[in-house]
């Protein structure tokens, strides 16, 4: 902990404990209170199914964004790798295989064409990734011609990267719990993570010490992309099949849920676990509106009352602390 | 005159090189049915709205900012014409550059009282806006058969709008190179701890840029409402990609304090023809999202990369 008050972390505390984990409680006996229907186990778990998704995605924005930059692409990431997936379309244990790396390496790929974009170019980069953004969806509605994938056998081994539960705990909470303690350790253990901290605190400084800016930098932007992509493969094994055109927004929400955790948007403070708390939260106000019968356009409205806010809120804070 | 003088005009440069619109024009030349009167009024209607919100956009980057909500507001704009349309076009009118007015001062709040980056206050005002509206309209477009109304689109052989489009272009030419205000917007894009220090009032010159970007898109959103006959909750997804690249094709910078309307409207003209062109040769809508993308983000890396070779 020392060298990340070192490194200058303050995220809004409570005693010792991040802020957001209490608002994490607070919401779920808020949403106890409720609705009854709320605490019923099959709820609970389309609640962890939905962080999940955007909680890959978001974990991803969070390393970016520790370093500085936004990856507003990672929407377009999540379906370019949905279709991809399917459209390998895995019949056999191999293909399945192929279809969760192909796609993942293709995110990567992406990132680092935002990253190089960004970090050697210096352009800006929500400007960059919001091109990047349109670019991959004009290109995969092109590939698909705008239709809907529906591949007719799929491999079973490939469905159960999705579907399999250990424990009763179904595989991709399982999958996201294990990359927010990676990810944790990432940037709190090793030497690639206190780089990216130095490279978000200030780049000239970190640029001036020695770091890589430019390799480390890009590499934040490759992260991002593979995870999005991972957020896509494990979409397209769950649902089986993808509408391109109807696949939903992941960069607000995840975007919501970063800066609510606590990550400045000026870069040098945030960590994964706290992203995941605050994805956490999104998601059960979300679930609490679905019940309550509020739909899509309140939602949003909703994520985005919450964005203003807790951007409002911390802009404040930093201004007066 | 020598031809170096001649290329090094900023209209020839307009017209030929930032960006190549004559080149375009002549290559569109080839394609049936480009320079028909048909075509030339969609291309001059299409125009006109988006010019609107392209002229706002420039003054707001000029004073080194960035408007990610026109295109939310510009929906907004068309929603609220269309419902005030009961109580008298003027209202109508009035309510929906109002509205526009409202989101952009409330950008400007965010981005000079609470110090937030441009770029997260009007991307969490495009979320609100767009959800707002979509709230307000159960996503469903809402629609007006007020021939008062749908004559703002009438016009002969040239619309009402693009007359709006060239009215408001000389406005804003005069106000940002004639006027004192318009000194202080490119001084404030420029550098504003010098500008602040030297008396402007920074804060509230940043305000009005997007006051004045939050109007023009709600008048755009009228604009195209009557165009269409409909206020549509769902529209203007790609409006700011579109502003932002005219702008940015027309030598304004992310950097601030750089940009012209004169540059703006040839950047927009060449955006508005190469749209054109696609939707002439029949391409679905996804071309068009990846051409401009790809445009978008080849003119932030030539950005990026102009401002690395220029010395510091």
């Amino acid at each position: 902990m020392t060298s990340m008050t070192a490194l200058g972390f303050r995220s809004w505390r409570i005693g010792y404990l991040p802020a957001i984990y209490i608002i994490l409680i607070v919401v779920i006996i808020g949403a106890g209170l409720t609705s009854d229907r709320f605490l019923l186990p099959s709820n609970l778990i389309a609640v962890f199914q939905q962080a999940v998704i955007t909680g890959i995605v978001a974990l991803g924005m969070t390393i970016v964004l520790i370093g500085g930059q936004f990856d507003l692409s990672t929407g377009a990431v999540v379906m370019m790798s949905a279709v991809m997936a399917l459209l390998i379309s895995p019949d056999s244990a191999v293909a399945a295989i192929l279809a969760v790396f192909i796609p993942i390496l293709a995110g990567a790929a992406v990132g680092v064409v935002n990253g190089l974009a960004v970090y050697a170019v210096r352009a800006n980069s929500i400007v960059v990734t919001i091109g990047m953004q349109f670019l991959i969806v004009g290109l995969v509605l092109a590939a698909v011609s705008g239709q809907h994938v529906y591949p007719e056998n799929l491999a079973a081994s490939f469905r159960a990267i999705a579907t399999t539960r250990i424990f009763g705990i179904p595989m991709p909470v399982v999958i996201f719990a294990a990359l927010v303690a990676l990810l944790s350790v990432l940037m709190s253990k090793t030497v690639f993570g206190r780089h990216v901290y130095a490279i978000g605190g200030d780049i000239e400084t970190a640029r001036k010490a020695g770091i890589r800016v430019i390799q480390i930098g890009t590499l934040t932007f490759a992260l991002s992309g593979a995870l999005a992509a991972l957020a896509g493969v494990i979409i397209a094994a769950l649902v089986g099949h993808v509408d391109p055109t109807a696949i939903a927004k992941y960069e607000f929400p995840a975007l919501t849920a970063v800066v609510l955790g606590g990550t400045s948007l000026s870069g040098g403070e945030g960590r994964p676990a706290e992203t995941a708390a605050a994805i956490l939260v999104v998601s059960v106000i979300t679930n609490l509106m679905t019940i309550m019968n509020y739909q899509y356009p309140v939602q949003l409205l909703v994520q985005g009352i919450l964005l203003t806010g807790a951007v409002a809120f911390y802009a404040y804070r930093r201004g007066h602390a | 005159m020598r031809a170096s003088s001649l290329t090094s005009k900023p209209i020839f440069i307009h017209l030929f090189v930032k960006p190549p619109l004559v080149p375009l024009l002549l290559a569109a030349s080839f394609l049936d049915g480009f320079w028909t009167s048909g075509n030339l009024r969609t291309l001059m209607e299409s125009i006109s709205t988006d010019g609107l919100i392209v002229i706002g956009m420039t003054i707001v980057m000029i004073a080194g900012g960035f408007d990610l909500s026109v295109g939310a507001v510009m929906a907004m704009g068309g929603v609220a014409a269309i419902v005030l349309l009961p109580f008298g076009l003027p209202i109508g009118l009035l309510g929906a550059v109002f509205a526009g007015g409202l989101a952009g001062y409330l950008n400007g709040l965010q981005v000079t009282w609470l110090r937030i980056n441009p770029f997260i206050a009007t991307l969490s005002m495009m979320v609100i806006v767009r959800g707002a509206t979509l709230a307000y309209t159960d996503t469903r477009p809402v629609v007006s058969l007020d021939e008062n109304f749908l004559l703002l689109n009438g016009g002969r052989p040239v619309p009402l709008p693009f007359l709006v489009l060239v009215i408001v272009a000389i406005l804003a030419h005069v106000a940002l190179t004639q006027r004192p205000w318009g000194r202080h917007v490119y001084a404030v894009g420029a550098g504003e701890l010098a500008a602040a220090m030297s008396g402007l009032k920074t804060a509230r010159l940043k305000r009005q840029c997007y006051v004045l970007s939050g109007v023009l898109a709600g008048l755009a959103g009228v604009l195209l409402a009557s165009r269409l006959g409909t206020g549509s909750p769902i529209i203007g997804e790609a409006t700011p990609l579109i502003a932002a690249a005219a702008a940015l094709l027309g030598g304004a910078s992310l950097r601030g304090g750089e940009g012209s309307v004169a540059g703006a409207i040839a950047g927009l003209i060449f955006v508005g023809c190469l749209i054109n062109v696609l939707n002439l040769l029949d391409m679905p809508s996804y071309y068009q999202r990846m051409t401009i993308g790809g445009l978008l983000l080849l003119l932030v890396v030539t950005d990026g990369t102009l401002m690395r070779l220029q010395p510091r």
